[in-house]
């Protein structure tokens, strides 16, 4: 049966039909999920929320023939309001880690390493979080425009940085962005220095290879879901001149790592 | 040129897509499916 067919069928409130739908659509949804909120556990809960939105709006749905990006439009909403909370979450801890540290500075004994005193109390917080939550938290804040870096090949790395595994991310920014040895990495954040060492040499290849992930989610968007720049642009609440630019971006990177040559177009 | 580029772009992304919804991903899709089915 043809998905328009299904849609109407699902406006009806046919629910065989809807779960036909979702079920065509699964792999989109999970795509842009992930690409989106960085884990599994966040990603299902914006798909099942997503769905549900959907189960709810389908009969307001006009275009019957862009039931796709209705959906994934859907979705990116709920993808964006999570993230929002995430983001609130996180600096109500980085707060809370402020006046934490604040408490306790007069028992610092080493006043020269109060940057890696204040780096373990915020690790500790994080860590604390996560255990409640079992959440992989997006460190991206941590890479943000507060870390002066001079270098270009420290501006490329900072870009790859933001699309590894957390497991490595945080690794990286304690090593290179902190200075931290991998002796206090490792009590830092309880796992063997030997472990810190194949990780670090892991992220250092992986990072090489990483799309950046604003590039992403473009990609995922505009080649895999077939949105036009007017609707990525209006989803994610980017101007359409930046998803242009990045849209660019992304082209170049493609071509060359899926080595295309002038000659094939 | 870039129409091309992109045609050959997503050609190229979309015959290697190898990406692969994992089990649980699925199985919470199903489920969310399953319970709309019986509210009504």
């Amino acid at each position: 049966m043809d998905e328009i067919k299904l849609v109407r069928k699902s406006k009806k409130g046919n629910n065989l039909a809807f779960s036909t739908l979702i079920k065509i659509y699964e792999k989109d949804l999970y795509k842009v999920a992930i690409a989106m909120t960085k884990n599994e556990e966040d990603a299902l809960d914006c798909i099942q929320e997503a769905i549900l939105q959907s189960y709810i709006s389908i009969k307001d749905l006009r275009q019957e023939e862009y039931f796709k990006t209705w959906l994934i439009k859907i979705l990116i909403n709920k993808c964006n309001a999570l993230l929002k909370k995430n983001k609130k979450i996180m600096n109500l801890d980085m707060e809370i880690t402020i006046l934490q540290s604040y408490i306790s500075i007069k028992d610092l004994r080493q006043e020269e390493y109060f940057k890696t005193w204040l780096i373990k109390i915020l690790i500790n917080k994080c860590n604390a979080l996560l255990k409640k939550n079992k959440k992989i938290m997006n460190l991206d804040m941590e890479i943000t425009e507060d870390l002066k870096i001079e270098e270009s090949y420290k501006l490329d790395l900072k870009e790859s940085i933001n699309n590894l595994d957390s497991d490595l991310k945080i690794i990286v920014i304690l090593y290179y962005y902190e200075d931290m040895s991998i002796k206090d990495i490792s009590e830092s954040l309880n796992i063997p220095q030997g472990t810190i060492k194949s990780r670090l040499s892991r992220a250092r290849k992986k990072s090489i290879n990483n799309l950046d992930s604003d590039l992403k989610i473009i990609v995922i968007l505009y080649y895999y879901e077939d949105m036009s720049i007017k609707d990525i642009s209006e989803s994610l609440n980017i101007p359409q001149g930046t998803i242009k630019s990045r849209l660019s971006r992304a082209r170049k990177k493609l071509k060359e790592i899926l080595s295309i040559n002038e000659e094939v177009l | 040129m870039d129409k091309k580029l992109d045609a050959k772009i997503k050609q190229i992304l979309q015959e290697n897509d190898d990406i692969v919804v994992p089990r649980n991903i699925s199985k919470g899709i199903d489920e969310t499916l399953k319970s709309l089915s019986n509210k009504v």
